[in-house]
C-alpha cells in the first residue's frame, strides 16, 4: 500500500476566519478521511491536528493568514482534494 | 396567564415544610407583573469565571470516578445539545442548525478529551477543574490573536463550558436543568442569558428572580411575553435560597419571599385565586367582540414566531396573525432557506388560520446576524442604523427575492399580507413594490401559481416613515406601528442599555404625535393600521392607542384575554380624552398615571390583579 505525503499552502479567504463553524465543517469533512492531516499556520507556527475542532479553533487563523495544509497516508490525494476545495471555497461559507 | 389555571400555582406541589422556616423578604425591582407561588431552582449558582481557576486536588484513587464522571458529563451535554437542535427544527422547521454541529463537535472533541482526562490522571485535580483549566488554555490561545471577530467566536466555546460544567456541577446534585424543570418552579439566578432563556422549560416556570438586571433587560422583557411574573435587580441573594425552598414572587411590588408565613400565604392565596378566577371569565370571552362601550370594533391579532404557537392563537380567539417574524428562519444556519422550504413554512401557516389574515414580515436582521450572508459581515459600530432588513436588498438580492416568490406562492392558500421592516423612504418602498413586480412576472413567465392581490404593507417604525406616512400610504396596502422600535429611535435611547433605559418611555409626546400622524395618513387613503409593538400587550395603553384612532392591536396571545376584557369596558370617548392629553403633557409619567387611573375606574378587576 502506497502511502504519501502531500503539502500545500492556501491563504485563509473567507472574512470570518477559521471560526467555530469553518473549523467544525473542515473537522467533518476531514472524517472522511483516514490520512493523517495536519494544518500549521504559517505565520505563528502553531500546528493543528486536522481531526480535532479545538484544535483547528486555536489556530487563530483570521482572514489572510497563510496555512499549510500537510496529509499523508493512503487516501491523501483525495483527502487533498476535497479539503483544498473546502478552503479554496471559503468554507462554504 | 393561562398556564397558571391550567396548572394552578397553589396546587399539591408546593406543601407547606413540616417545621415552619422562618420567612424572609427580598427587595427587588418588579420586571414583570403577577404574583406565583412555587419551589426554588438556584440556577448557575457558581458564575463562571474562567480567569480564576483553584486546582480542587483529588485521591489517586478517585481518579477513576472522575474521569468517568467527566464523560457522563459529555454524554449528557451531548444528548442536550441533539434535543435542543431538534427542538429549534421543529420551531423553525427544516432549519439547518449548523452551529449546534460546531458545538457537538467541540463534546466530541479528542483533543479536549484527551487534555482533562490526563489532567485528572495525573495532576490529580478533580473533573471540573480539570475541565475548567484546559478550556481556560484553549480561550488564552485564542484571545492571544488581534483579530475581534475571532476573539467572540470564544463565547462559542464558553457557552458550550458553561453546558459542560453544569452537567459536571449537576452530576453531583442532581440538579435538574433549565430545558426540563419540575413542576412550578421559579428560578432564581445572578443572570439569564438569551441562549438560557431560550431553551426554557416554558410549561414548568411560574417566576424568575435574577440578581442583575433592570425593567429592560431581556430576562425582564422575555417574562413579561410569558406572562410570567419577574423580579429584577435581587442584590446580593447568592447563597439565599437553596433548591426546592418555598417562595412567593410578587412581580408587582418587585419581592420574593422565601417560606412564607401562613398568613403571607392566606393573603396571597387570596390574590392569586381571584386572578385565575377572572382569567378564566376573560377567556370564555374569546369568542366575543372586542368592542367598546360605544360601539368600535377593534381587531385582536398574535404576534408569533413559528408553528409551535399556533395552538396558543386559538386558543386565545386571535381575529388574526399580526405579525409572523421569519428572523428565525435565517439566523445561525449556513446557507438561507430555499424558496421551497418557505414556501412550505408560509402555507402551513395561512392554511392552519383558516382564511384569518396572516401578516408575514419579511426577514428583520443586520446582515451580521446572518451567518451565510457573511461578505456583508462587517461589524458595524452601529447594528441598529445600519446595513439591515430591506436594506440588504442592494447586497442580497437574492434574499428577499426568494422569500418574496415562497411568500406569494403561499398567498392562495389565504389571507396573506407581507410587511416591509425598516422602511424610512419612499424610495425603498417603490423599490420593492418593484422587485415584487417582477418576482410576479417571473412566476407567471414559469406557471407557478401565486396570489398576485397580496396585500403589501410598511412596518412604521423609523420617525421618518411617520413623518412622510401620507406619501407611503398612498403606495401600500396596510402599516403596521412597530412601537418598540419607534420609540427607541424617535428618542435615541435603546432599552437594553440599562443606563439610558430609563428614556424608553412609549408614552412621550413625541411618540404619540407620531402614531397621530400615521394613523391620520392611513385614514385619509383608508388603509388599516396597526400596533404591534409591546405597548399593544399594555391594559394602560389600549385607551390611549384607541384614542389616537387604532382600531387593530397585535400582541403576544397571552396578552389578549385582558386587553379584550379592557377593550369591552372603555369608551370610544374617554379614551380620546385621554390621547389628547397624551399628545400634549409635558411628562410621560402623567400620561400613564391618567391612563391607569382610567382603567381602574372601568376595569377596576383587571386593573388590580393585572397590575
Amino acid at each position: 500500500m502506497d502511502s504519501k505525503k502531500l503539502t500545500k499552502d492556501f491563504v485563509v479567504g473567507n472574512p470570518l476566519g477559521i471560526h467555530a463553524r469553518p473549523a467544525s465543517v473542515f473537522v467533518q469533512a476531514a472524517a472522511d478521511f483516514e490520512s493523517e492531516i495536519t494544518v500549521t499556520n504559517l505565520e505563528s507556527g502553531h500546528i493543528a491536528d486536522g481531526r480535532s475542532v479545538m484544535s483547528m479553533l486555536m489556530l487563530s487563523a483570521p482572514q489572510g493568514t497563510r496555512i499549510r495544509l500537510e496529509i499523508s497516508g493512503r487516501d491523501a490525494d483525495k483527502a487533498m482534494e476535497a479539503l483544498s476545495r473546502l478552503i479554496e471555497g471559503g468554507f462554504d461559507e | 396567564m393561562i398556564d397558571s389555571v391550567s396548572t394552578d400555582p397553589l396546587g399539591t406541589a408546593a406543601t407547606p415544610h413540616p417545621v415552619e422556616k422562618k420567612e424572609v423578604l427580598f427587595h427587588g425591582f418588579p420586571a414583570s407583573p403577577g404574583i406565583c407561588r412555587g419551589r426554588v431552582l438556584v440556577f448557575g449558582a457558581a458564575h463562571t469565571d474562567f480567569n480564576e481557576i483553584d486546582p480542587i486536588p483529588i485521591e489517586a484513587s478517585e481518579a477513576d470516578a472522575e474521569v468517568a464522571r467527566f464523560q457522563s458529563a459529555l454524554e449528557k451535554t451531548k444528548v442536550e445539545i441533539k434535543a435542543l437542535q431538534k427542538k429549534m427544527q421543529r420551531t423553525i422547521e427544516k432549519r439547518d442548525a449548523k452551529i449546534f454541529d460546531a458545538h457537538l463537535l467541540i463534546v466530541e472533541d479528542k483533543l479536549l478529551h484527551k487534555e482533562v482526562v490526563s489532567r485528572i490522571r495525573t495532576s490529580l485535580c478533580n473533573a471540573q477543574s480539570s475541565f475548567l483549566l484546559t478550556i481556560q488554555r484553549y480561550l488564552n490561545a485564542i484571545s492571544g490573536t488581534n483579530d475581534t471577530y475571532l476573539k467572540e467566536r470564544a463565547g462559542d466555546i464558553r457557552d458550550i463550558a458553561n453546558r459542560i460544567l453544569r452537567n459536571l456541577n449537576g452530576d453531583k446534585d442532581g440538579g435538574p436543568s433549565l430545558d426540563n424543570l419540575p413542576e412550578n418552579t421559579v428560578v432564581i439566578a445572578h443572570d439569564l442569558t438569551p441562549s438560557d432563556t431560550a431553551m426554557l422549560d416554558r410549561k414548568n416556570i411560574l417566576g424568575f428572580a435574577i440578581e442583575t438586571g433592570s425593567r429592560t433587560c431581556h430576562t425582564s422583557i422575555l417574562a413579561r411575553s410569558l406572562r410570567i411574573p419577574a423580579v429584577v435587580g435581587m442584590r446580593n441573594i447568592a447563597g439565599k435560597f437553596a433548591n426546592g425552598d418555598e417562595v412567593i414572587v410578587d412581580g408587582f411590588l418587585g419581592m420574593v419571599i422565601r417560606n412564607p408565613s401562613r398568613e403571607t400565604l392566606a393573603f396571597y392565596k387570596e390574590k392569586i385565586s381571584r386572578k385565575d378566577e377572572l382569567y378564566s371569565i376573560l377567556l370564555k370571552e374569546r369568542d366575543r367582540a372586542a368592542e367598546t362601550t360605544d360601539g368600535y370594533r377593534v381587531k385582536l391579532c398574535a404576534n408569533i414566531e413559528g408553528a409551535d404557537d399556533l395552538e396558543q392563537v386559538s386558543q386565545c380567539g386571535a381575529e388574526g396573525i399580526g405579525l409572523f417574524r421569519t428572523e428565525y428562519l435565517f439566523m445561525n444556519t449556513p446557507v438561507a432557506p430555499d424558496e421551497e422550504t418557505q414556501y412550505q413554512i408560509y402555507s402551513k401557516l395561512l392554511r392552519a388560520m383558516h382564511g384569518r389574515s396572516v401578516t408575514i414580515r419579511t426577514v428583520d436582521l443586520g446582515g451580521d446576524k446572518l451567518d451565510f450572508a457573511s461578505a456583508s459581515a462587517i461589524r458595524e459600530p452601529n447594528p441598529f442604523l445600519g446595513l439591515r432588513a430591506i436594506r440588504l436588498c442592494h447586497e442580497k438580492p437574492q434574499l428577499i427575492r426568494t422569500q418574496l416568490r415562497a411568500l406569494l406562492r403561499a398567498g392562495v392558500e389565504g389571507d396573506l399580507r407581507i410587511m416591509f421592516p425598516m422602511v424610512s423612504s419612499l424610495s425603498e418602498i417603490e423599490e420593492l413594490l418593484a422587485i415584487r413586480d417582477e418576482v410576479m412576472e417571473e412566476l407567471k413567465g414559469n406557471n407557478i401559481p401565486f396570489d398576485p392581490k397580496v396585500r403589501i404593507g410598511a412596518m412604521i417604525e423609523i420617525p421618518s416613515a411617520c413623518l412622510i406616512a401620507d406619501a407611503l400610504a398612498a403606495k401600500v396596502d396596510f402599516f403596521s406601528i412597530g412601537s418598540n422600535d419607534l420609540v427607541q429611535y424617535t428618542l435615541a435611547v435603546d432599552r437594553l442599555n440599562e443606563r439610558v433605559a430609563y428614556l424608553y418611555r412609549p408614552s412621550h409626546p413625541a411618540v404619540m404625535e407620531l402614531i397621530r400622524l400615521t394613523v391620520a395618513a392611513a385614514k385619509k387613503h383608508r388603509i388599516p393600521v396597526c400596533v404591534c409593538g409591546e405597548i399593544a400587550a399594555d391594559p394602560r395603553f389600549t385607551p390611549i392607542l384607541l384614542g389616537l384612532g387604532v382600531l387593530e392591536l397585535s400582541m403576544s396571545p397571552n396578552a389578549l384575554a385582558e386587553i379584550r376584557g379592557v377593550i369591552r369596558k372603555t369608551s370610544m370617548l374617554d379614551s380620546e380624552h385621554i390621547a389628547k392629553v397624551a399628545l400634549t403633557s409635558a411628562d410621560p409619567e402623567d400620561v400613564m398615571a391618567l391612563a391607569k387611573e382610567y382603567i381602574q375606574s372601568v376595569a377596576p378587576d383587571i386593573a388590580s390583579i393585572f397590575g
